[in-house]
């Protein structure tokens, strides 16, 4: 059961890591309402679960947190990767690919010439 | 990754201050979170209600998310603890009576049991200040009649260290007292214990100097010719206020005078554990420091101390040294030995044992009044934890309601349970803290008296001077106990509490758990009978105790009660030899008669309840015209003329020493009662002659006959021969006792005797002045200390029984208020009510009492050899004590059962 969890936060901490890398600095809802665009909707995730991922990115230092005004001038909460965090992205993106192209290879018919 | 883990942890951590500034931040941040996407949904199309329900929904939960969120943020373990500490000491605020009761109760337990642990600690278990202790090894010799001896004669230690195979290092040290002349001319003269080492003592031990240097092979070869000294670091702030150039200063023993070469650091006192030394010598300078043994270093005894090889163990260093050693006996005795002798000098053997705790010669003759007193103090935190547990589940019957309501709200019985260990775990701990400032006094209280007991290892000076310290291991000691009473203590409420029927409890009605107050074998009933069994177990030890003490202070001691004041002095640390120690003998009495108030004086070598209990055995007296007779310990005794008149012990026969009876007069010897009766039966043995140092010839005339006189402690039954002490003036080295007969109060004349003795001789150690009855009282310390001990803790857990007594049957009644209420309406008396809750207590009392009894039979047989003139089964003692433990049942149930008996009915029927 916890093995769940862990990987369902690591690979939600990593959608919070890309969406920051492709928007910049963004609140809350805005990163929730992205992933779940990105998705295209089919990851119905609640939106409250992002909070206690970006609690634990910040802790560990991959983004950090301050208060700004959204376009409408509302008063939020915005975050934005660290030098650590866009490291982090860069690594974490290099091994995705390494993975799915050795995967890919499983997935491919044999060749038999 | 691991570092940003790490990180991570380190700032949840710290997420645990500025917790409500971080709430308020994430409730705002919510609210920005709702309110964008309020808008967003308005946007799409939404009602207002519409959007902020769909808003809320898609949020999944403020609580649940703000749950998450904190246990994010900070350390939810930590948290709850700290919750649960606040409210434990909330609580404790809250019942002042109970927490007092329970954290004092809690100490006394806790530091009675630390304070064991110190003196242990200190005794026994500590390892000695130097290099790897566990190679250290020490020489005994094992004689053929059981004894152990742990010295060895310093030729034989010279021919024990050629080995070089299984020793890197053996080396040798003797411990004497000395007297160091006096600072200033009437000031009190210095005491100071010598030791004497070999050149290579301190390289055995792997001991550096902090200042200087120690000795070496070279400072010990030629008798008499190296004044160097060695002192410890103690001694250099006694003696020298730690000045920094103490190397090269010189000090003054016996009239040489050594250089101070270095010292040893902090801590270091040598090998032996009680007898810190003072400084060291090398051992050839023995004759110098001792005048008063002739014959040079060789006539000394020595304690031998080597360092094991790495890889060799103590087993093949034994057979080793058992082999070196029976060739030296064969070589001393020479040739043309008789097969007898050679069996005899088979049966010594010597033997090795681990020195890594050093040496104490007290260890073992305070073994089994430790035991004892391990005993008592485990039976008192036995009795004291039952207590607090009971007290605890009383309490947390009270609380029912509100651990109802905890479940109710989502704890687990974990969480539950683990909220009132916490809440023991801060009574634990809170008892701990007082219970070691109980241990400091307490272990110093132990040892002061604990030392004082009979001297039956062979030193003349029993105190102990035990490095007591509160450090590591006694704050461990301390933690590991406030944890297992905590544990024992916290267990039984906390499983109790945490079973609570939810409905039951939550509803207004109590009497639907009246039924649970009657349960025969609930766990507070169980806890009190327990400890009405182990405060049984205390009284009647106290009783036995308290008895065998009165017996022995009653005892006949055939000496003047009233009128004697005793000075114990220890002439031979000045160094004299023993003509002179004769001659200052004689002055010493011709001053003193002297003195106004006196009507006589005597010197005697010890003796009168010294509490010494050395002494050989009657077999070594060679009796003419008789055999060798075993089966009478004796001790003998040298006197002075006049000695039993100045003393009050009456002679029955014959005449007592007079001036005529010197050195070179014939030898004279007056017996005891005892021994006259021992060897001669009825026969008149004046007259008789006997040998008491071996050899040919009955040298010795019996002139007279004494009554019987406690030499040594009021169990003292051995036979005693006395001799005038110029005919054997060499034990004129012991100890003396010069005992004045006054015409006033004894105590009176202190000061003026004092006086006098100064003006003899300001070097002269004076021990102590005493009255008989003082000198009776510490001869009894030890069993002082177990009667008051035994007697403390006996009443203390009976008071601890009758406050449990109390707790169970007030709560019983006050649960059973319905039941009282509709007996009396239906016709019972209040005097019947009064007595079915005295039947209540007394019963409890009963089952305490069942189980007590044969658990006190078992506890007394085992300090059957400490009593005196009372059986450990004594009917009397076990009679009062269950007596005493019906009456504390009887008033610990007065006061609830005059509350029953007052119970209105109508009152009681109409409260549902």
């Amino acid at each position: 059961m916890n093995e769940k969890t862990d990987v369902w936060q690591g690979t939600l901490a990593l959608m919070v890591l890309k969406t920051l890398e492709a928007l910049g600095p963004q609140h809350g809802f805005g990163i929730a309402r992205r992933i779940e665009q990105i998705s295209d909707n089919k990851l119905a995730i609640n939106y409250g679960t992002i909070y206690p991922a970006l609690v634990k990115l910040e802790q560990e230092g991959y983004i950090k947190a301050e208060w700004g005004a959204s376009d409408n001038n509302r008063k939020a909460k915005f975050y934005k990767l660290t030098r650590a965090g866009r490291k982090r992205v860069a690594t974490e993106t290099q091994k995705w690919e390494t993975t799915t192209a050795i995967l890919a290879r499983f997935f491919v018919p044999p060749q038999e010439s | 990754m691991h570092l940003r883990q790490l990180r991570g942890w380190l700032v949840r951590l710290f997420g645990l201050f500025y917790r409500q500034q971080r709430e308020r931040e994430f409730a705002e941040e919510l609210e920005s979170h709702l309110a964008f996407h309020i808008a967003d949904n308005l946007r799409a199309g939404m009602s207002p209600s519409e959007a902020r329900r769909q808003a809320l929904i898609k949020l999944g939960g403020v609580t649940l998310t703000q749950e998450r969120y904190r246990e994010q943020r900070g350390f939810p373990m930590l948290e709850t603890l700290l919750q649960d500490v606040r409210f434990g000491l909330r609580m404790l605020r809250k019942n002042p009576g109970f927490s007092l009761i329970a954290i004092l109760t809690l100490a006394v337990g806790i530091g009675a049991s630390n304070a064991l642990f110190g003196l242990f600690d200190a005794l026994m278990w500590r390892t000695l200040p130097v290099r790897q202790p566990e190679q250290l090894v020490l020489f005994r010799r094992a004689e053929s009649s059981n004894r152990t001896i742990y010295d060895v004669a310093y030729p034989m230690f010279e021919r024990l260290r050629e080995q070089p195979q299984v020793f890197t290092e053996v080396a040798a040290n003797w411990l004497i007292e000395r007297s160091e002349p006096a600072a200033n001319p009437g000031a009190d003269s210095g005491q100071v214990r010598v030791g004497m080492a070999s050149g290579n003592y301190f390289a055995t031990l792997g001991v550096e100097a902090v200042s200087g240097r120690t000795f070496t092979p070279d400072d010990n070869r030629v008798p008499g010719g190296h004044p160097v000294a060695v002192i410890s670091h103690s001694y250099w702030q006694r003696r020298f206020a730690q000045a920094p150039d103490i190397v090269g200063r010189t000090l003054t023993l016996t009239g040489t005078t050594y250089t101070i070469i270095g010292v040893t650091p902090r801590g270091f006192t040598g090998e032996w554990v009680g007898r810190p030394a003072d400084l060291w010598i090398p051992f050839m300078m023995a004759s110098q420091v001792m005048p008063e043994v002739p014959g040079g270093p060789a006539k000394f005894p020595a304690l031998v101390i080597a360092r094991l090889k790495p890889g060799v163990t103590q087993a093949q260093a034994q057979t080793a040294s058992q082999l070196i050693y029976q060739q030296s006996l064969l070589a001393e005795t020479g040739s043309g030995l008789t097969a007898e002798q050679r069996q005899f000098i088979a049966q010594r053997r010597i033997e090795l044992e681990s020195a890594a705790n050093g040496y104490s010669a007290q260890r073992q003759a305070l073994t089994q009044p430790l035991a004892i007193l391990v005993g008592m103090v485990g039976l008192v935190l036995l009795a004291v934890c039952a207590n607090v547990a009971n007290l605890l589940l009383a309490r947390a019957a009270t609380r029912e309601r509100e651990m109802a309501v905890r479940q109710a709200l989502g704890a687990g019985r974990g969480r539950i349970a683990r909220q009132l260990l916490t809440e023991s775990l801060l009574l634990a701990v809170a008892g701990g803290a007082v219970g070691l400032l109980f241990a400091v006094w307490g272990t110093n209280l132990l040892t002061a008296m604990l030392t004082a007991g009979p001297l039956s290892t062979g030193i003349e000076d029993n105190s102990l001077a035990l490095d007591l310290r509160l450090d590591g291991r006694v704050i461990a000691c301390t933690a590991l106990l406030c944890l297992f009473t905590c544990l024992l203590v916290g267990l039984a409420p906390a499983f109790r509490s945490s079973q609570v029927a939810l409905t039951a409890a939550l509803k207004e009605r109590s009497a639907g758990n009246a039924g649970r107050g009657r349960a025969r074998f609930s766990p507070g009933k169980m806890l009190v009978i327990a400890q009405v069994a182990l405060s049984l177990v205390l009284l009647v030890g106290a009783g036995l105790f308290v008895r065998t003490l009165r017996n022995l202070q009653s005892q006949e001691t055939g000496f003047e009660r009233n009128h004697l004041l005793m000075v114990w002095a220890a002439p031979v640390r000045t160094g004299r030899t023993v003509p002179a120690l004769a001659d200052f003998a004689q002055s010493v009495q011709q001053q003193l008669a002297g003195l106004p108030g006196v009507q006589s004086v005597s010197v005697s070598t010890g003796g009168l309840l010294d509490g010494n209990v050395r002494g050989g055995q009657s077999e070594t007296l060679q009796m003419q015209g008789q055999a060798p007779k075993p089966g009478l310990a004796i001790s003998s005794l040298g006197l002075s003329p006049g000695f039993f008149a100045t003393v009050g012990t009456p002679l029955v026969a014959g005449r007592d020493f007079t001036a005529q009876d010197s050195e070179s007069a014939p030898q004279v010897a007056i017996l005891s009662e005892t021994m006259a009766r021992f060897f001669f039966g009825n026969e008149n043995p004046i007259g008789k002659r006997f040998n008491a140092m071996g050899g040919a010839g009955f040298p010795l005339e019996i002139v007279g006959i004494a009554k019987d006189a406690k030499l040594g402690t009021p169990r003292d039954s051995r036979g005693a021969w006395y001799f005038p002490y110029r005919q054997n003036a060499r034990f004129l080295r012991l100890n003396w006792c010069i005992a004045l007969r006054t015409t006033g109060e004894p105590t009176a004349l202190t000061a003026s005797v004092n006086q006098a003795l100064r003006e003899l001789d300001p070097s002269l150690p004076v021990l102590r002045f005493t009255t008989l009855e003082e000198q009776l009282n510490r001869v009894l310390a030890q069993e002082r200390l177990l009667a008051a001990l035994a007697g403390f803790f006996g009443v203390l857990a009976a008071l601890l029984a009758c406050l449990g007594l109390y707790g169970v049957i007030a709560y019983t009644v006050a649960r059973c208020t319905n039941e009282i209420g509709l007996r009396l309406a239906l016709g019972a008396t209040p005097a019947n009510v009064l007595w079915q809750v005295l039947r209540e207590s007394l019963w409890l009392a009963l089952g305490g009492i069942a189980l007590g009894i044969p658990a006190a039979l078992a506890a007394t047989r085992l300090i059957s050899a400490r009593l005196f003139g009372v059986s450990p089964t004594d009917p009397l003692t076990l009679v009062a004590a269950v007596l005493l433990m019906l009456a504390v049942a009887a008033a610990s149930a007065l006061l609830p059962a005059r509350r029953a008996a007052n119970v209105d009915p109508m009152v009681a029927l109409r409260h549902e």
